[in-house]
């Protein structure tokens, strides 16, 4: 599952991305210098709480941020596309498109496809629900009505949603829950995407019907051979579902490992933190530890690391003083964090051995359960 | 992005005559902490504060209803006074100057001339001789408040029978159209006021109950609303006050016609009070008091009564002026106020025709006092309404 | 749909019996025996009736009856020989009149509230999609303007402007030129300049609230998931805008149909009565002078009726429309 399939470019590649909120109270830095990269038929995971900028940095890709208050500050965003039958990669950058313009239309929904996390309001209730799977096809396909609403009704079918031909016709209040998020995947997939991003797709959804859900996304993403972004707080589903896996925290990627890595041993403090904060199923019954202090005000710039004010490995004068590198810290594995910065390390190596002590003995305990 | 946040409301409240007793640090700011006492009222009003245009409407209303309430003393002459000689004169113009020299504020009187060609008077200044306006003139006799009598106005001219000086003009029957729209307004904006309270009694009480107790008297009150809003407001408040005797005096007439006017008024107000019971009754504390042992009566008029006080002051605010058109449209009709009573709508009948319009426009200055009216009452309740809504700050 | 319609239709009896009610309350509430007004009338005209003259005329209009049979003969008349009885100002059917003006009126409402919303729904859509742009303020403003003031005043005054600057009396369905003409090109260009002022003054009535209505409904329509779910298909933003929250928007301002129609009626008698248009308008207002019951009851009642059965259409509609109301029923 971890092998790399031998492609050269990742599909999408985000570099430094800077995504600010102009609200009337102030700036909100909802992306704040984010770098990740998606490799096609990869499924790459992204864990934060609600607030770390999540949504917001997966909408940035499809240029669908509504703006104003959001305003693009910096950084790219690279989609590469590799010709089927010359072999030839062609590149843009999406940032540089206009967002409302025909090139950028022409890749939502055909190059990248979105499923939303409410299924009851993702649709128009006024419209049937194959005329808006057919509006994905028209659009972007050589189709004519009557082709996509063939393709709609079998797409519908894929997803298991029965009798499709007849359920092309319904309208959305119709539909259960499950059949609305099912349809949406159809929706999504109508034009067979080279990437899907799915933010957060499972949760309005009951336990069962999520895991019907996800399965259904891996059979499609296996078949279709395509890439996954998938956005969630829930760390037990992204991690039984992600290759690599990033954690966010106020607009910022604190670690990227692949999803082993980043449970067996978790580099950062608030990755740590976070594990230590969540129950497991199989490990010796223990306190949970909650993460002490408040997430900062989303208005307040921060000079230094975003989660200082509740590390408990901060380092004053270091950590609240300048922001974080991302470090190496193993193969494919990085963390924004001061405790293995080798210029720190060189300084202040008390520090570090504390770290790394308390590391040593959380991977000891296993870490989390992993689903 | 959370606006609950009360640091990020702070900053959006004006506090600076909030009482400053003890300041907080929260997350860095310096937070008055008396906001934190502030009632449901304070808040209100800090946020009414905001809006420039609703603070300038409030007193500009303010001033036409103290015109209108003490028009015997602002009003330099009685509302049926015929000066001979002025029927359908133009305003005239107050001067300061005369022969390029300040000498106070003063007037000419006017001459009347036959146009031989069209057989209309014309009006032209006679300026041999200057007529002074002092403040605190004696002048008509007329009873200040109705309580006592007295003949001081507040501007007039000295002297043994002077020209009148007709601000707004003369109507056809020489009558001063200044006093007369400000002794109109006693009529016109108080319908509205005692029309609306009336709406607001039938409004507060019939929307009540069926709010609360729901069920078959729930249905049978929105039956009741859903007749009366289906049938045109016009043609019934026509038919209606067609049948008011056309002898009855002044007084009892003003009351059949607000009683009329109201039997629609109430349907708006009984909509939106029962809404808002309709949601309130939901929420906990109805439960608890309910659970507490507390009868619904007592629910109703201790609970849920005050949680929305602020939503039905607005509701009135923006009520009134619709009273005020309707009274004027009525009026304006010969149905509603009868002649010799003075409103705004019985003003207008003067003007009912072009060619009226056309020689005389000043006989539609009253017209102008009646849309300030009802543009002060709706700039007010838009500014009430954005200000009893907690939630509204965003916008 | 059918069901719909048939239950959504069944509504509608006992509404519009309360409204014969009413209407029949208006006929019976003035003052005095109007037959007595009658005969003063012939008795001021120098006919001399007597006693037994007077009680036939009585037995005739069923004013021996007691109130609830002739509540009974005056609906019977209606319903089953669609005859609304008597008008004494003008000593003829009550039908003949309402025939002869009811058209005006009908064409003149239906054309207002089709320009009030040609006016209204652009706009709201402007000012929604431009929220507090310089235009967006401009036509609150306007909006503001148009609920202050009233439509025969308004009336008053453009007809003086057009009158004093263009020359142009707009009183009247047409110039005095044509009247008595059979119906030609100039004549129908004539009826067309004469509509325009009273359509425009009398939609304006409902031109501010509705412009209200579509802004704020678009502006939440706007935010919902939906759009961004169609934006994320590639959607073309102007295709997207008309083809989802344009669409669901309209949907509250079609049911405000119900209220705007009983205010178009409103604003119709007062503007016909300044503009001197023949409708239904000047007809009740002389009805109710002369206390000609009959006919002030009856343009009522239908007035009442008409509003009623314009929500009924407006609420099949917004079921056509809207399949969670066809379905349901329970989002209303």
């Amino acid at each position: 599952m971890h092998d790399h399939k031998g492609v050269a470019r990742p599909l999408v590649e985000v570099k430094d991305l800077q995504v600010h909120f102009h609200l009337v109270e102030g700036v909100v830095r909802a992306v704040d210098g984010m770098n990740f990269e998606i490799h096609p038929g990869r499924t790459l995971g992204v864990i934060g709480e609600s607030g770390s900028g999540k949504s917001v940095s997966a909408q940035s890709i499809l240029g669908i941020v509504p703006s104003p208050p959001a305003k693009l500050v910096g950084g790219e965003i690279l989609l590469n596309i590799e010709d089927q039958e010359t072999g030839t990669v062609s590149s843009v950058d999406l940032t540089k498109l206009p967002k409302t313009g025909t090139e950028y239309r022409g890749i939502r929904g055909r190059d990248i496809g979105m499923i939303f996390q409410e299924p009851m309001t993702s649709f128009s209730p006024v419209h049937t629900i194959g005329n808006q799977i057919m509006e994905s096809l028209l659009l972007h396909t050589d189709l004519d009505k009557k082709g996509a609403r063939e393709r709609a009704a079998a797409l519908l079918g894929h997803v298991g949603i029965p009798n499709p031909h007849r359920n092309v016709d319904a309208y959305p209040h119709e539909f259960s829950g499950g059949m609305r998020q099912r349809a949406m995947i159809a929706m999504a997939l109508a034009c067979q995407p080279r990437l899907l991003i799915a933010d957060e797709p499972t949760t309005a959804l009951d336990v069962t019907i999520e895991a019907q859900i996800l399965n259904l996304i891996q059979e499609l993403q296996q078949e279709l051979h395509m890439a996954i972004l998938y956005i969630s707080h829930d760390l037990a589903v992204v991690g039984g579902f992600a290759d690599e896996i990033m954690v966010m925290y106020m607009g910022m990627v604190m670690e990227y490992a692949s999803a082993d890595d980043i449970f067996d041993d978790p580099k950062h403090p608030y990755t740590q933190a976070l594990w230590r904060s969540i129950p497991r199923i199989d490990g010796p019954l223990e306190a949970l530890v909650p993460i002490t202090g408040n997430v900062p005000s989303p208005f307040a710039v921060q000079r230094g690391c975003p989660f200082y004010s509740r590390c408990p490995q901060r380092i004053a004068g270091v950590c609240d003083e300048s922001r974080p590198p991302e470090v190496e810290v193993g193969p494919n594995h990085t963390a924004r964090c001061f405790l293995y910065s080798e210029d720190h390390q060189a300084e202040s190596g008390g520090a570090t051995t504390n770290a790394a002590d308390r590391n040593q003995s959380l991977a000891g305990e296993g870490g989390p359960e992993r689903p | 992005m959370s606006l609950g946040d009360p640091a990020v409301r702070q900053s959006n409240l004006p506090g600076p005559d909030a009482p400053a007793e003890t300041a907080v640090t929260f997350g860095g700011e310096e937070v008055d902490e008396s906001i934190y006492y502030a009632s449901q009222w304070q808040l209100i009003w800090w946020r009414f504060r905001r809006h420039r245009l609703a603070i300038v409407s409030v007193i500009l209303l303010a001033l036409i209803y103290i015109l209108s309430m003490f028009s015997g003393f602002f009003s330099p002459y009685s509302p049926g006074q015929r000066f001979d000689q002025y029927q359908q004169a133009p305003p005239m113009r107050v001067r300061l100057f005369n022969d390029g020299r300040f000498i106070g504020p003063h007037y000419f009187g006017l001459e009347r001339e036959l146009d031989t060609e069209t057989f209309r008077y014309e009006f032209v200044y006679d300026d041999s001789q200057v007529y002074p306006l002092r403040l605190f003139v004696r002048g008509e006799p007329y009873e200040f408040l109705g309580l006592f009598p007295t003949d001081i106005h507040f501007f007039g001219t000295p002297g043994e029978a002077p020209p009148p000086l007709l601000l707004f003009g003369a109507d056809r029957l020489g009558r001063d159209i200044f006093s007369r729209t400000l002794n109109g307004g006693r009529i016109s904006l108080s319908i509205g006021l005692i029309g609306v309270l009336l709406s607001f009694f039938l409004g507060v009480v019939l929307g009540g109950i069926s709010g609360y107790f729901g069920g078959v008297v729930d249905e049978i009150v929105q039956r009741m609303v859903d007749f009366l809003i289906s049938i045109p407001q016009l043609p019934l408040w026509m038919a209606l006050s067609a049948a008011l005797p056309r002898d009855w005096p002044v007084l009892r007439t003003y009351f059949a016609i607000t009683i009329i006017l109201s039997i629609v008024g109430w349907t708006s107000l009984a909509r939106v009070v029962r809404g808002k019971l309709l949601s309130l009754r939901e929420e906990d504390y109805a439960l608890a008091a309910q659970a507490a042992g507390a009868g619904k009566r007592r629910i109703i008029f201790k609970h849920l009564l005050p949680g929305f006080t602020s939503h039905l002051i607005v509701s009135i605010t923006l009520a009134v002026p619709g009273m005020i058109l309707a009274e004027t449209a009525l009026s304006f009709i010969g149905l509603g106020i009868q002649p010799p009573a003075v409103s705004w709508g019985t003003l207008l009948q003067d003007a009912q025709d072009i060619v009226a319009i056309a020689h005389q426009p000043w006989q539609l200055i009253p017209a102008i006092f009646v849309i300030a009216t009802v543009l002060l009452f709706n700039f007010i309740g838009d500014g009430l309404r954005d200000a009893a809504d907690p939630y509204s700050e965003a916008s | 749909m059918l069901e719909f319609i048939v239950r959504r239709s069944i509504t509608l009896i006992p509404i519009l019996w309360l409204i014969s009610i009413v209407s029949f309350v208006i006929i019976e509430l003035p003052p005095g025996d109007w037959i007595d007004v009658r005969l003063a009338t012939l008795r001021d005209s120098g006919i001399e009736l007597d006693d037994e003259e007077a009680d036939r005329l009585e037995a005739m209009y069923g004013f021996d009856l007691p109130v609830h049979e002739r509540y009974l003969r005056w609906m019977r008349g209606i319903v089953f020989d669609f005859n609304f009885g008597w008008s004494f100002q003008w000593t003829r059917p009550v039908n003949d009149l309402l025939a002869e003006r009811l058209p005006l009126t009908l064409l003149i409402s239906l054309l207002s509230l089709v320009v009030s919303w040609l006016i209204a729904i652009p706009i709201g859509i402007y000012s929604a999609t431009h929220q507090y742009s310089t235009p967006d303020y401009v036509f609150t403003f306007f909006g503001f303007l148009g609920l202050a003031i009233p439509g025969f005043l308004l009336a008053l005054v453009m007809a003086w402007i057009l009158f004093r600057f263009f020359g142009f009396s707009s009183s009247g369905l047409y110039d005095i030129s044509f009247v008595g003409e059979p119906m030609s090109w100039p004549k129908f260009v004539s009826i067309l300049q004469h509509l325009i002022l009273p359509l425009l003054i009398i939609g304006l009535a409902g031109t501010g609230a509705t412009i209200r209505i579509m802004r704020g409904n678009l502006l939440d329509e706007l935010k919902r998931q939906y759009v961004v779910t169609a934006r994320s298909k590639g959607v073309a933003e102007l295709r997207l805008l008309f083809k989802y929250p344009v669409r669901l928007a309209m949907n509250p301002v079609l049911s405000t149909i119900g209220w705007v129609l009983p205010a178009i009626f409103s604003g119709e008698v007062l503007v016909s009565l300044v503009l001197g248009l023949q409708t239904t308008g000047p007809l009740l207002l002389r009805a109710v002078l002369a206390q000609d019951m009959f006919l002030a009851g009856s343009i009522v009642l239908i007035l009442s009726a008409l509003t009623v059965i314009g929500t009924l259409v407006s609420d099949i509609l917004l079921a056509w429309l809207d399949p969670r109301i066809r379905y349901g029923g329970t989002s209303r």
